[in-house]
């Protein structure tokens, strides 16, 4: 259940929350296109985390018509990072995908299967599988799919929220500093992902075979962290809705806990990695005797550690009470270096990351001693949007980018 | 309404922690009828148990703001706020057909193309009226190179 999130009124952060806790879709007064160039696309945004893909896109809302105004609705995705290659099913059918004449499953489906993790690390090393573009190209097709879109061509305009760690900085032609991709991302994005055609046959238990041809237009790359800040601080529209000059964003992710500290103007980002993120606690429960041959892998690990239940021998075994200790072993450790940099800082703090819904108890048992005031001092962003917000804020980053181009 | 498939990839109608049968539903043919033209916009509700879920949750919630409309007090699991979110995103999809039948005039918001919270309002413009600003912004941090 999302709650309402003491978020500047107006943020998209704020608009999402609000619609979320009402178990609503999000809307917003926006076209679901832009237009680069001549083209006319359709804004997709990946956040593609070591734990998980997360995704976001807007469809034009059915229900608003022509000449009544402008209006879309928001469609989120996760698909845990797994992949397996298909198998002959006799019986009811998974949703499989077929890419480049392979076969195979992602997300849940590849866990329920014994699938792999994937690569982690930095875009490069992961784009360098291709089993990780096919997983990526298997992610938009769903996501497009639970926004409501047809199989068919479609052309995207791509966001990627990559590592804060690979935007650096240098200088532009006229030797003025500028916040950039690092080299050795840019060169791997042009050769994986810039004019990039998926094609991508889709089958599930109906057995009706769809075909998606995704063809990606243009990609702009985004520091994760900038998602988190432009829906904590803009409007659907682009204002800006708050008067902080900057803050600190404490992402606890799967693989990292990471922090980025920001000035508005003039611009500066400063990121360092903190420590692991609940890889930790993944690992501290892959590594319980109980779980030997049972949990194989990370990606295993957290997706255990999400849903507190494993398959063994056939059956669905809870394992609330083996998740907790574990959270409390490792997680207390996170929480101090959460607490940490919450105490030293001297800007507004946004805490986020798909970690805090593991950690909420024990975030929030400490976070209400603190001298410091949720909503004045900081924000705990909690709920199913701890862990999309970065895809959502890039969306917007790429939709706003888009209009000023 | 949540006409889309939610953010955790399921249909939405599973909601938090599990549920109770409580009523059985019995309907006219006249229902069904209506129950045809909706079912192809809540397409997501992938089974008729669903789709009636989907249906009575919506008129729960209106029922609730209409009931905490006259004072009745509400649940810790709801609030004033989240109520009156909801409704007014009912409220919003209907305005087509509350102008087209004039009935906005009798609400008194017919000088209103859309009804909107204090919280939407600065931001009901179309992407062609994206801030200035904006685009500069997620630039300065990084944003800055289309392949």
């Amino acid at each position: 259940m999302q709650p309402i999130l003491p978020a500047p009124a107006g943020s998209i952060l704020d608009l999402v929350a609000h619609a979320w806790a009402a178990d609503q879709t999000a809307g917003f007064p926006l076209r679901p296109t832009v237009r680069i160039g001549s083209a006319t696309l359709i804004p997709v945004a990946i956040d593609n985390g070591n734990d998980a893909l997360k995704g976001a896109v807007l469809r034009h809302d059915p229900m608003v018509s022509d000449g009544e105004g402008l209006r879309s609705l928001l469609t989120t995705l996760r698909m845990p990072t797994a992949f397996a290659l298909a198998q002959t099913i006799q019986g009811r059918q998974e949703i499989t995908y077929a890419c480049d004449g392979i076969s195979f499953w992602t997300g849940a489906t590849a866990l329920a299967h014994s699938g792999d993790a994937l690569r982690l690390g930095p875009t490069i090393q992961r784009l360098d599988d291709e089993r990780q573009r096919w997983f990526i190209g298997a992610g938009i097709v769903e996501l497009l799919r639970a926004a409501g879109f047809a199989p068919g061509e479609h052309q995207i305009a791509l966001t990627l929220a990559v590592p804060n760690t690979e935007i650096v900085i240098e200088r532009d032609e006229k030797g003025v500093e500028q916040l950039t991709l690092d080299t050795r991302t840019r060169e791997s994005l042009a050769r994986h992902l810039k004019g990039k055609t998926w094609t991508i046959s889709r089958t599930d238990d109906a057995q009706q075979s769809e075909t998606w041809v995704i063809k990606v237009a243009t990609v702009l790359p985004q520091a994760q962290s900038a998602g988190t800040i432009i829906a904590l601080t803009r409007a659907p529209n682009g204002k800006a809705v708050s008067d902080i000059a900057g803050l600190r964003v404490i992402d606890i992710g799967g693989g990292d806990l990471h922090v980025t500290e920001v000035v508005f103007s003039p611009a500066q980002m400063i990121n360092r990695r903190a420590g692991d993120g609940t890889i930790r606690i993944a690992r501290a429960l892959r590594a319980n005797r109980a779980f030997a041959g049972v949990i194989r892998n990370d990606v295993e690990a957290q997706h255990a550690l999400v849903r507190q239940t494993i398959m063994r021998a056939s059956r669905s075994v809870r394992i609330t009470t083996e998740v907790q200790q574990a959270v409390a072993s490792k997680g207390n450790a996170i929480v101090a270096d959460v607490l940490a940099e919450l105490r030293e800082s001297s800007q507004f703090v946004a805490i986020t990351g798909g970690g805090v819904l593991l950690l909420r108890d024990l975030l929030l048992d400490v976070l209400q001693h603190e001298a410091k005031e949720p909503g004045r001092d900081y924000l705990l962003i909690d709920g199913p949007l701890a862990s999309q917000l970065n895809a959502i804020g890039t969306l917007f980053g790429l939709i706003f980018r888009a209009a000023g181009k | 309404m949540a006409r889309a498939r939610r953010r955790d990839g399921s249909d939405g109608t599973g909601g938090s922690g599990s549920r109770r049968l409580i009523a059985g539903l019995r309907i006219t043919p006249q229902d069904e009828a209506l129950l045809a033209v909706v079912r192809p916009y809540l397409a997501e509700a992938g089974s008729e148990g669903a789709l009636a879920y989907r249906l009575w949750r919506r008129g729960l919630e209106l029922t609730l703001a209409e009931v905490a409309s006259l004072g009745a007090p509400l649940p810790r699991v709801a609030s004033d706020e989240i109520l009156a979110s909801s409704v007014m995103q009912q409220l919003l999809v209907c305005m087509p057909l509350l102008r087209r039948t004039g009935k906005l005039a009798l609400l008194g918001l017919a000088s209103s193309p859309l009804v909107s919270p204090s919280a939407m309002s600065d931001t009901a413009s179309t992407s062609d009226q994206i801030d200035e600003g904006a685009s500069a912004a997620v630039a300065q941090f990084g944003g800055s190179d289309f392949f």
